[in-house]
């Protein structure tokens, strides 16, 4: 069984734009194992329910991890020492001034506490800056010097332990998840199942927050 | 730090003072910068604080009623004390002191504001939004600001910053990725 771990950013995407149904059409056709930390269901469900702009979310949410198609991770000693072990490697790997950086928190700490004590498959984060830390921490590096106009040093010890603990992970955005649904033609009763379909899906997630560029889907729809 | 924490709330009360929206916008830039390196969730009151005075400043309608120069000479005098306080290094205080100034600025727009959306909370998204810009993830920019993370990620979407993220792995590669997990898997 294909097990994918979401962190909060990815469930925003999705439910703030009405496809739970299209991701709960992944999970049965492919008997995909899609879990959250516990945190990531306080911050997903809990907070947001007592907040009148954001209820639907946390409802259509709770139902779907009612429904057990979404599997919540209970918090246990070994998460949370694997917590900050990632904690220690990710908020000590970047520095300006010889001072770190604190660049991650609960939210995504604990979805790669998750990953990993369940050797799991896939990380889903639409937030950029985990999801750069794991695919390339140099060009994170970068990034972050361009955005502060300062110079940024990395412990390279510290982030070739973070790449050994986890290893080359897989990593997906509410987008990926969208294009895959539509190759698999879940759409259909949902949305169009069409290339414009496809485009309005691509977008909305993308105006939802979720880290992709407007360039990246359009040369993705020339090729579909 | 405490010369900076002083520096940057002198700044907000001298530009409230002058009435300059720009001023407090530059300030409350560099406090959230410095927020940001130092994990200092002060400065990024500050910064919240600094940019939501901005913002009533722009606004007509709470200049014109006749309760503003009293509301004004309040939340000047609270930031003055914050001032003695980060001097003094009585860091406690002062937390409580900028908790204060944001009640206060909160009750204004409450009795003034026209938006359910109160004008705290819209300082918090813009601030935790340059802070995730400035490299910090989600989570962080959002508790460094105490921001809601739905609020924030919604404002990014509709900002052009991921426009100028490198792109490490685009969709159709990620896609043939989670295409082969799934043949792998496959009951």
């Amino acid at each position: 069984m294909t097990t994918i771990v979401f962190d909060s950013s990815v469930l925003i995407s999705i439910t703030e734009k009405c496809f739970l149904k299209i991701l709960q059409r992944l999970h049965h056709q492919h008997g995909l194992r899609f879990v959250i930390p516990q945190s990531v269901f306080e911050e997903a469900v809990h907070h947001p329910e007592s907040i009148r702009r954001f209820e639907l979310n946390a409802v259509r949410l709770k139902q779907a991890v009612m429904d057990r198609w979404i599997e919540v991770i209970p918090q246990s000693d070994a998460l949370r020492s694997l917590y900050a072990e990632f904690a220690e490697l990710s908020n000590n790997s970047f520095f300006v001034n010889e001072k770190p950086l604190q660049l991650l928190q609960a939210g995504e700490l604990e979805a790669l506490a998750v990953f990993k004590s369940l050797n799991a498959d896939a990380l889903a984060i639409d937030e950029r800056t985990c999801r750069m830390m794991l695919e390339d921490p140099y060009r994170l590096q970068s990034l972050i010097a361009r955005r502060m106009d300062r110079q940024v040093q990395t412990d390279s010890s510290r982030l070739k332990k973070l790449s050994d603990l986890l290893g080359r992970p897989t990593v997906v955005r509410s987008c990926d998840l969208l294009a895959l649904a539509f190759s698999e033609k879940l759409f259909e009763g949902e949305l169009s199942q069409s290339k414009q379909g496809l485009e309005a899906a691509l977008w909305s997630v993308k105006f939802a927050g979720c880290a992709v560029s407007g360039i990246e889907i359009t040369d993705f729809l020339r090729s579909v | 730090m405490t010369e900076s924490m002083v520096l940057l709330l002198e700044r907000v009360s001298k530009a409230f003072l002058a009435k300059s929206e720009l001023g407090l916008r530059e300030a409350a830039n560099d406090a959230i910068a410095q927020a940001a390196f130092e994990n200092d969730s002060k400065k990024a009151e500050i910064a919240v604080i600094s940019y939501s005075l901005g913002k009533l400043l722009s606004k007509a309608h709470f200049q014109r009623s006749k309760n503003w120069p009293r509301v004004a000479d309040s939340i000047l005098r609270e930031i003055n004390e914050a001032v003695s306080l980060a001097r003094s290094d009585e860091f406690g205080l002062l937390e409580k002191k900028l908790s204060s100034v944001v009640s206060t600025v909160a009750k204004v727009d409450f009795e003034f504001g026209n938006y359910w959306q109160n004008l705290i909370e819209k300082a918090r998204v813009k601030q935790a939004s340059s802070a995730y810009a400035l490299g910090l993830s989600l989570s962080q920019a959002c508790g460094l600001t105490c921001c809601d993370k739905q609020a924030l990620f919604n404002y990014i979407g509709f900002t052009k910053m991921h426009e100028e993220t490198p792109v490490l792995k685009n969709i159709s590669e990620r896609v043939d990725r989670l295409k082969e997990l799934l043949a792998e898997k496959k009951p």
